[in-house]
């Protein structure tokens, strides 16, 4: 008798094993929708990156120590001095950014594709707070490495919450552990990031993905309308699915390494609590809100801020038609593209205010508020 | 409950166990709230520190100082010395000067405020704090409030 066939017997011996291998083949050979294509990769494309910061965020912590007087050295340590230090950082830097973009195409993907609704609108809110999960994610582990460009983004990032009406002052001396970012800020953004959001955002990530097993893939059928999918028409989960999830997975890794290589993360200057560097701009998925808390007072900029992400959670709630195609739905689909051209306006907004640009051979400033002013033009000597 | 009118027996012991596990899971919760609510230690509330010699300061020049931790513009006008929070009411970053508009500038929203602390451009809602300034021994002394 061959090993993995005696490991079996003793196990059967003692488990309902057949029960367990039962549900593994089920589970396998599980029948997909046939519109199911490459837009229902980034699902699965979210996890493996999420995987990958459990993976790199465990080895960056053997060499990482939040406090303000090492946390900057120990990761200059490891980018110059631990062996592939500077990989290991970068897969982790650069997975984060990846990570936020695959769960965003995959938030748009069930957007577009109304596969948020009846029965399904527990699994778009789990998905909604799985977004909110990755983000705080970004933010908290943004501080760690204490540099300078981190430092700030924290101190006006945490200095908004304050603007919220009663509790607002409360929240920010909570989060930041005192009135200013200080050390306290380091540790609590650490537990934060290591401990608290790794197991939120797993139980939050395995019951998004019982429900999507348990309910299935959304088709474009109407709502009460879908008919269960048999093996005869629909796409097996194994292999055929699996195989179209390996390519994007090999391309994904492909495309982490080339940006690690030709798009070093950087580390800055050790963060400076006396010294604001000019411009001072947050990561490239906090820059529409960037920009837009510009435009109002304080306090009215953070509300309006929260209503794309109140939007957002309470949709599946909203949008009552039953139809799912996104032909059929103009209303929803123009909200979305709006709401989403907005978001890369505001963004762009935020990328060039405060910068001076040279468009057509012309120099120009672009103010706080993104309206550019045209430069003198210096005349060569 | 029968009718509205009466409690019975059962549901009031119902309601005493679900109020006595709320109140011990508030019990384990109180610790660890105000433990993690952060331990703050208050010093003395007047403090004076030195900003340097007088002399060393030309006409509109400025430096930061730290007083208890707090960031402090001190900026010389041609009436005498002025010295402000330097932490920009906007949304806390730190502010410097603009030798060019002769304001006190913050790097991060383009927030501008005159030589009295008060906000003139930019979305700063509120003037920056001033800090009492004193020239002893030709020696600037800048208090924390």
């Amino acid at each position: 008798m061959k090993v993995p066939t005696k490991i079996r017997a003793w196990l059967a011996e003692r488990y309902d094993v057949g029960c367990v291998e039962q549900f593994a083949d089920d589970q396998a050979h599980k029948p997909l929708p046939p519109t199911v294509g490459f837009w229902h990769t980034f699902g699965s494309l979210s996890l493996y990156l999420f995987l990958n910061q459990v993976v790199t965020g465990i080895l960056l912590m053997v060499y990482y120590r939040p406090t303000t007087n090492t946390a900057f050295e120990s990761v200059r340590f490891i980018m110059t001095k631990a062996h592939f230090g500077w990989l290991i950082r970068g897969l982790h830097a650069w997975g984060a950014t990846l990570m936020i973009l695959c769960v965003l195409i995959h938030m748009i993907r069930t957007f577009f594709m109304g596969a948020y609704k009846k029965p399904r609108e527990l699994t778009w809110v789990l998905g909604v707070f799985i977004f909110g999960c990755t983000v705080t994610f970004g933010f908290t582990g943004y501080l760690l490495p204490w540099n300078q460009l981190s430092y700030w983004a924290t101190t006006v990032g945490t200095e908004i919450t304050g603007a919220i009406p009663v509790a607002g002052q409360y929240l920010k001396v909570l989060l930041r552990g005192g009135e200013g970012v200080t050390g306290e800020t380091l540790a609590r953004f650490y537990v934060l990031h290591v401990v608290v959001l790794p197991w939120v955002l797993t139980m939050l990530i395995a019951t998004h993905l019982f429900l999507m097993r348990v309910q299935g893939l959304a088709t474009f059928e109407r709502v009460g309308e879908e008919k269960p999918i048999d093996k005869s028409r629909g796409i097996p989960f194994f292999p055929h699915h699996v195989l179209k999830e390996g390519v994007v997975f090999c391309a994904l890794i492909g495309i982490l390494v080339t940006l690690i290589v030709l798009f070093p993360v950087e580390l800055g200057e050790k963060a400076d609590p006396f010294v604001t560097p000019e411009g001072i701009k947050p990561e490239w998925y906090f820059l529409p809100t960037y920009q837009l808390l510009k435009y109002f007072p304080k306090t009215l900029g953070l509300f309006v801020s929260l209503i794309p992400q109140l939007l957002l959670l309470l949709w599946a709630f909203l949008d009552r038609s039953p139809e799912r195609h996104p032909r059929k739905r103009p209303i929803a689909v123009s909200i979305g593209i709006a709401a989403l051209l907005l978001a890369i306006a505001f963004g762009l907004l935020g990328h060039f205010s405060e910068r001076d640009v040279t468009f057509r051979g012309r120099p120009y400033h672009v103010d706080i508020y993104g309206v550019p002013h045209a430069l003198p033009v210096k005349s060569p000597p | 409950m029968k009718d509205g009118q009466k409690i019975s027996r059962r549901s009031f012991l119902d309601w005493l166990l679900g109020g006595g596990l709320i109140l011990w899971g508030a019990g384990f919760l109180a610790p660890v709230l105000s433990y993690v609510w952060p331990a703050q230690s208050r010093g003395p509330s007047v403090q004076t520190v030195s900003a340097g010699k007088a002399d060393e300061f030309a006409e509109w020049q400025t430096k930061i100082v730290a007083i208890g931790g707090h960031p402090v513009i001190v900026v010389r006008t041609p009436q005498g010395f002025r010295a402000f929070s330097a932490i920009c009411t906007h949304l806390g970053c730190i502010v410097g000067w603009d030798a060019s508009r002769h304001q006190i500038a913050c790097p991060c929203h383009a927030g501008f405020f005159d030589i009295n602390g008060r906000p003139v451009a930019g979305p700063p809602p509120q003037p920056l704090a001033e800090h009492g300034v004193a020239v002893v021994n030709g020696e600037v002394l800048v208090k924390s409030a």
